[in-house]
């Protein structure tokens, strides 16, 4: 090799790598700030639970893939909140990793499609406590059927909105607002609009919301 | 070989394919750093980034499709080079085949896109139309037994 090709091979072989480094810096810089504040308030069409007879009501919104594991521990949990907390709103908001979960936007649309016969809720606990069965199955579509069935739903109209755009739509909007807010992984829980880190016990959990439940209870007059 | 605008006449067709794998290095390398960093893309021109970027079809046993895109590109850049400095006889060849399978691929990628994730990825459609386009300059290339 002569001498001119080196230098030239050498100056390609730096550009290249300054390149690289380059772009992984700017998209870096650009990474949006880490959860923070949620980006769209409640609204009537989202899918809230809880605190029906209370006076004043603290909001707990709950960013989740139907698919993910660590969603289905949560779920217990937040199933036990509403119970044990009168004030409690839950508000359920898909956020699907479909990069690792191959069903969790189907999942996230079944559970959408069972709303619009009002069984929003009962589907969600039947897609989180069977997760096992049907996360990694090519063919969850006709398991998620079977469970419409179990919730004696209209099997025609589950199928119909499980497919239609407005489904699509309302999935990757709450996507959308998910990412907005900053939300990197699930579940991701928004305490009166602001993020909290995931509790990691129960008792922890009540007494994050008890707290600001008191700090929203007696304002300073 | 002697750096001149005379030999950028001659090499036209090596011009334009450093031009075009320069251009798709960037937009892959891009695309693959958004893929592992898992950040949104600001994906202005069409909608549906988000979509395809993140679906299942994103990766290839684990293997990211951008990164397969960030390899292709740069085989065709450096194979390029090497060509303009050492003259390998085989590599007009080699790019030939090698731009084939990623024109291929990129058939398949759009296909996707339109028929089954129904979204389209301004960055995906770049890099599809610089691979047909290294594709048809190395078929222009090897046609006309071009220097």
């Amino acid at each position: 090799m002569d001498k001119q090709a080196a230098t030239i091979w050498t100056i390609v072989i730096i550009v290249l790598t300054l390149i690289v480094v380059g772009i992984v810096a700017l998209v870096t810089a650009s990474k949006q700030p880490t959860n923070g504040v949620l980006s769209l308030p409640v609204q009537v069409d989202d899918w809230t639970i809880g605190g029906a007879n209370a006076t004043t009501t603290i909001s707990l919104v709950e960013y989740s893939d139907f698919q993910c594991p660590a969603c289905a521990f949560y779920a217990d949990w937040t199933r036990k909140l509403i119970l044990d907390i009168p004030e409690l709103r839950l508000t359920y908001r898909h956020f699907p990793l479909t990069k690792i979960h191959q069903n969790a936007d189907l999942s996230a649309r079944a559970a959408e499609a069972a709303g619009k016969q009002g069984r929003f809720w009962e589907m969600s606990e039947l897609l989180f406590t069977n997760r096992d069965k049907w996360a990694d199955d090519n063919k969850a579509e006709v398991i998620f059927s079977d469970y419409a069935q179990q919730l004696q739903l209209d099997p025609a109209k589950f199928t119909e909105d499980l497919n239609s755009q407005i489904t699509k739509n309302k999935v990757s909007q709450d996507l959308e607002s998910g990412l907005r807010s900053g939300v990197t992984g699930t579940p991701s829980f928004y305490l009166n609009g602001a993020f909290i880190n995931n509790p990691k016990t129960y008792e922890d959990f009540v007494r994050i919301i008890e707290d600001a439940l008191a700090a929203s209870a007696s304002p300073a007059v | 070989m002697k750096i001149s605008l005379e030999s950028l006449k001659t090499h036209w067709p090596q011009a334009l394919l450093l031009l075009f794998s320069f251009i798709g290095f960037l937009d892959a390398t891009y695309l693959t750093v958004v893929h592992y960093a898992n950040f949104r893309l600001p994906c202005a021109i069409f909608t549906g980034c988000e979509t395809v970027t993140n679906s299942v079809y994103s990766t290839m046993g684990g293997i990211p499709v951008a990164l397969l895109g960030v390899f292709f590109y740069l085989f065709v850049f450096l194979a390029t080079i090497g060509y303009l400095l050492h003259r390998h006889r085989y590599m007009p060849y080699i790019l030939v085949y090698v731009s084939f399978s990623a024109f291929l691929f990129s058939l398949y990628f759009i296909s996707l896109q339109i028929w089954v994730l129904k979204a389209i990825c301004f960055y995906c459609v770049m890099s599809a139309t610089l691979s047909t386009l290294i594709f048809l300059t190395t078929v222009y290339y090897r046609w006309h037994r071009l220097p």
